[in-house]
């Protein structure tokens, strides 16, 4: 399982975690069933505090995305999958927050943006052909 | 007395060199089984400090205790659970490494030697090399291998990775993550490079000036600290006063805010001189850190 | 300043200004008070048989009682010798000065050419130039006043020469230079040269002649100039014989770690720390000059110069190693106490470990001489040092015995003030002995003038029982303190008890049955011995070690910027 962490980003490391564990479900890099490292072979692979990485697990837990099974380890739970979309619109969602914020920040009305959208899709389609 | 509840407790602590104070009623509780970072710029007072914790220097006011035993007046008792890393590499420059390790291997009962060979073969130190004729990151890494060779309940870091290469920075953060995940083992260490500290430390302690400003979990900490983007109606003749609020950064009509707790009224004091909040974010260690630097704290 | 020249007077000024003063003072002095001196006992200086004034000066006053008689001969000792002596002690450090070489903080090397000189924007005949023609003067001058302004006796034809001093000058820069990179093989080529230049006064006229001065001035020039280039260019690494030094090291260091896989207890570890550290020097320094001494007179007799300072000699090995163990005991250069520091070890273990390497440096470098004293009386063949002082074989070993001891102490006693690691401190036993070397002469001015020492002397014993019992008084109250401040167990004051107890009864017992004094000596001579066995010192060395690990926080915590 590769994660990527950076310190000082503001976003607390052991969020960074969990939302990029939730978003390889989601993208489908992590099945049903998986099993993620243990906590202390994460923290030193990441270099983070363990009490950090058992942080992000808990919280994983805690929404059902991953099982803890008594002496052999933590797994990705069957549950995963169905929230697999719910997780993938959430995490647009958040991109067209910011977008939207932008927008109105350069003072583009939502209809343009829309039209823009639409614009952009069309012109990349023909690439993704063959 | 045996091992009380904190590793380490100081309380009251007051030092002078001179004229000068270098600590200002320090008070400092490290709980057991976490890593501890003391954040702050040189001349804060973090070395004085450890000297305390080592037993260098006597408490002129106030306690210090480690483990529940007072390192000045039980040595022996405190240097034995305790693992040194410090910043000047005090290691005799005429041993070689074989005769360090054997040498340090005499004063602990628990010296683990295969655990010291892995050690030594992972930090690729040749037995023959003397002292005086290491890199500095050799040196290093010697001196954190004899330091972790015997499984201290606690390992105290003095700037362990001031002058030090990359490689050789994230085997020291490795030797601290296993340190503390062996059930019980204490870190306490001093750094100026926040990133680590982010990423290492369950509870920070900030100094400034020999007073410590804030104290307690890091992400407690984080979370109690707020960026603000502002914006002004228009750019202040001259820079804008906020009250509540430790730092103010910017030009024209952009300011950025950060402010400690309330958050609220940070927000009313915006508006009440002029400026609106257009973005709240939550600010990295090293921000909360300058912020703090240029706020007068006395 | 505004030349390199000044710059670079300013820079030599600044870093010898203590010397230089000390020099000048003592050249003055003994201008202004030598004739003083030899006034008052009635020695010509200008007589052309300084020893046969010796002599007759000495067969006067015979009546005098023997303390009297030893300051009596002390004072003209250093009449005869003394101003010789200040000058060639003198020369010899302006020699030293114009190599400019300093103390290394980083490597802890002593003398090393500071490369940032070549920094400069001189060349290096510039460097070179200005500091040999400015020696050369300096030397050239001293030695007039020396020469001319005291009226020495004339005692010893080689050191009147101007131009040995100048050669001399030349060839310990060139030395210094080119074995830079070399410090072991410098120091024995310097302390080679040394011998020779002090120990063979036979051959004065060979070395004064202009045949052999001259070549070897033009030699000494040559090789120190181009010796700084290479310095400054980097060449002579000493790759090669740091190669066979590294692997002489290797082969003592595995026979070391032959015998055991580890240490059986922290006090070994740590007698081990204290030997390797010091004492393991201290004592292959002594026996090293021991043992070239001896090699090069074999060597002189070898090619069929005459040993005339055989038996001088024989007397200096017998107080080399008090010197030099009394020397190493007064620097105060410890770098490794932070590391000491942070070991799960107590003041007191530390203490003992020292007192203990030193006492096995003590009993090696002593075997050593003994070995050297036996390479020269076989040389001699007839006389020997220790057959001097008797010829009854149990009096030399009590001698042996008792400078053993004497040595063991002189780098014990001086540990209580040096451990502070405070510079003033330390420079106290320094002062000791300045105040003692100079009561000497001065008693023995006073007794020459007339005033009476009967009273110190027929109550001798009385005094030495008051300094015992202010000896014993002060020890109560060293270990009355330190069990308060819980510095030393009781059980650890009884065994430093037992040892002193087992120290004095061994030195009684060697005084009373080998050495055979006197019967009116016998009680001073016990009273002194149990007045010099250390034992308050030792406990006070505790303390000292103590004061230095917690109170002060480190030499550099005070003066340079805390953190």
């Amino acid at each position: 399982m590769q994660l990527h962490i950076s310190a000082g980003d503001g976003v607390p490391i052991y969020l960074q975690i969990a939302n990029q564990v939730k978003y390889q479900v989601a993208a489908g890099r992590l099945a049903a069933g998986d099993e993620i490292p243990p906590i202390r072979v994460l923290a030193h692979q990441l270099l983070v505090n363990p009490n950090t990485v058992a942080r992000a697990y808990l919280e994983l837990e805690r929404e059902g995305i991953v099982q803890k099974r008594h002496g052999s380890g933590t797994y990705i739970t069957d549950a995963g999958s169905p929230l697999a979309r719910k997780e993938r619109l959430k995490i647009l969602s958040g991109r067209v927050d910011a977008l939207l914020a932008e927008a109105r920040h350069l003072e583009v009305d939502a209809q343009e943006l829309i039209r823009l959208i639409k614009e952009r899709s069309q012109s990349i389609q023909p690439k993704e052909a063959p | 007395m045996n091992s009380a509840s904190h590793a380490i407790e100081i309380n009251g602590l007051n030092r002078k060199f001179g004229a000068k104070l270098a600590l200002k009623q320090v008070s400092l509780q490290v709980p057991r089984g976490r890593v501890f970072g003391l954040v702050g710029g040189n001349g804060a007072g973090k070395t004085t400090l450890i000297k305390h914790l080592l037993g260098r220097l006597t408490p002129e006011q106030g306690s210090v205790r480690v483990f529940g035993f007072d390192p000045v007046t039980d040595p022996v008792a405190v240097l034995s659970r305790m693992g040194y890393l410090s910043e000047n590499r005090d290691l005799p420059a005429w041993m070689r490494v074989d005769e360090l390790i054997r040498y340090t291997a005499a004063f602990y009962p628990g010296w683990d030697a295969a655990y010291a060979e892995n050690l030594r073969r992972q930090f690729n130190l040749d037995n023959r090399t003397k002292i005086k004729a290491l890199s500095r990151g050799e040196n290093a890494k010697t001196g954190l291998l004899i330091a972790l060779a015997y499984r201290p309940e606690l390992l105290l870091l003095d700037e362990p990775s001031s002058g030090l290469d990359p490689v050789v920075r994230r085997d020291i953060l490795e030797a601290i993550i296993r340190t503390v995940a062996d059930e019980g083992r204490t870190v306490f260490f001093s750094s100026h490079l926040l990133e680590e500290v982010e990423r290492v430390a369950d509870d920070i302690a900030m100094m400034f000036n020999g007073k410590v400003v804030l104290t307690g979990p890091l992400d407690q900490v984080k979370a109690s600290h707020h960026r603000l983007i502002l914006r002004f109606d228009s750019a202040p003749p001259s820079p804008p006063q906020v009250p509540g609020v430790l730092s103010l950064t910017g030009s024209g009509r952009e300011w950025t805010a950060i402010c400690n707790g309330g958050r609220d009224e940070a927000v009313a004091a915006a508006a009440r001189v002029g400026a609106r909040v257009m973005a709240e974010e939550s600010p990295s260690l090293d921000e909360i850190f300058v912020a703090w630097a240029g706020f007068k704290t006395e | 300043m505004n030349t390199p020249t000044a710059a670079l007077a300013w820079e030599f000024w600044q870093r010898h200004r203590r010397r230089l003063i000390i020099i000048v003072v003592t050249v003055v002095g003994f201008i202004c008070l030598y004739p003083k001196m030899c006034a008052v006992v009635g020695f010509n200086p200008d007589s052309s048989d300084a020893p046969g004034e010796f002599a007759r000066l000495l067969s006067l006053d015979l009546n005098h009682p023997m303390p009297i008689r030893m300051f009596q001969v002390l004072y003209l000792m250093f009449l005869v010798g003394g101003p010789l002596l200040a000058m060639v002690l003198s020369l010899l450090c302006v020699v030293w000065m114009f190599t400019f070489t300093e103390t290394d903080l980083a490597t802890k090397n002593p003398m090393v050419f500071p490369v940032r000189l070549f920094t400069l924007p001189v060349s290096t005949s510039f460097l070179f130039w200005r500091i040999t023609i400015s020696g050369l003067i300096s030397i050239l001058g001293l030695w007039t006043l020396w020469k001319y302004g005291v009226h020495q006796p004339e005692t010893f034809k080689i050191f009147q020469g101007c131009y040995v001093w100048l050669t001399l000058l030349v060839l310990a820069q060139a030395i210094v230079w080119s074995l830079a990179a070399w410090p072991f093989t410098r120091m024995l080529a310097v302390l080679t040269l040394l011998l020779l230049v002090l120990v063979l006064p036979s051959g004065s006229n060979v070395l004064e002649s202009p045949l052999v001065m001259i070549p070897l001035f033009l030699l000494g020039t040559v090789l120190a100039r181009l010796s700084l280039q290479k310095i400054r260019q980097g060449e002579w690494q000493g790759r090669i014989w740091s190669l066979w030094l590294s692997r002489f090291s290797h082969w003592i260091t595995r026979a070391e770690l032959r015998g055991s896989r580890q240490f059986s207890s922290p006090a070994q570890a740590q007698l081990w720390f204290e030997w390797r550290r010091s004492a393991a020097r201290v004592c292959l320094i002594t026996s090293t000059l021991a043992l070239l001494t001896v090699a090069s007179l074999a060597a002189c007799s070898f090619f069929g110069y005459p040993l005339i300072l055989a038996n001088s000699i024989g007397f200096a090995l017998l107080t080399t190693p008090l010197v030099i163990f009394g020397l190493f005991s007064i620097s105060p250069t410890r770098s490794d106490l932070p590391f000491m520091f942070t070991r799960p070890l107590t003041s007191n273990a530390i203490v003992t470990s020292i007192l203990q390497s030193t006492a096995l440096s003590a009993l090696l470098s002593w075997i050593m001489i003994l070995v050297a004293l036996a390479g020269l009386a076989w040389l001699n063949d007839d006389h020997s040092a220790l057959q001097e002082i008797s010829s009854l074989p149990a009096r030399r070993v009590a001698l042996v015995i008792g400078l053993i001891f004497l040595t063991w102490r002189s780098a014990v006693v001086n540990l209580s003030f040096v451990l502070t690691e405070n510079r003033q401190v330390s420079q106290v036993p320094v002062w000791i002995l300045t105040v003692l070397w100079l009561t000497g002469p001065g008693v023995f001015i006073l007794v020459q003038n007339g005033v009476q020492f009967g009273w110190f002397w027929n109550h001798l014993s009385v005094w030495a029982l008051t300094l015992i019992a202010l000896k014993f008084l002060f020890t109560f109250q060293v270990y009355r303190t330190a069990l308060k401040r819980r510095l030393l167990t009781p059980s650890t004051i009884t065994r430093q008890l037992i040892i002193w107890i087992l120290i004095v009864a061994a030195l009684l017992a060697t005084l009373i049955f080998l050495a055979k004094p006197d019967p009116d000596a016998l009680i001073p001579a016990c009273l002194g011995i149990i007045l010099l066995v250390p034992l308050a010192r030792t406990g006070l060395a505790s303390f000292s070690l103590a004061w230095s690990r917690h109170a002060s926080g480190g030499p550099t915590t005070r003066w340079s910027e805390f953190k």
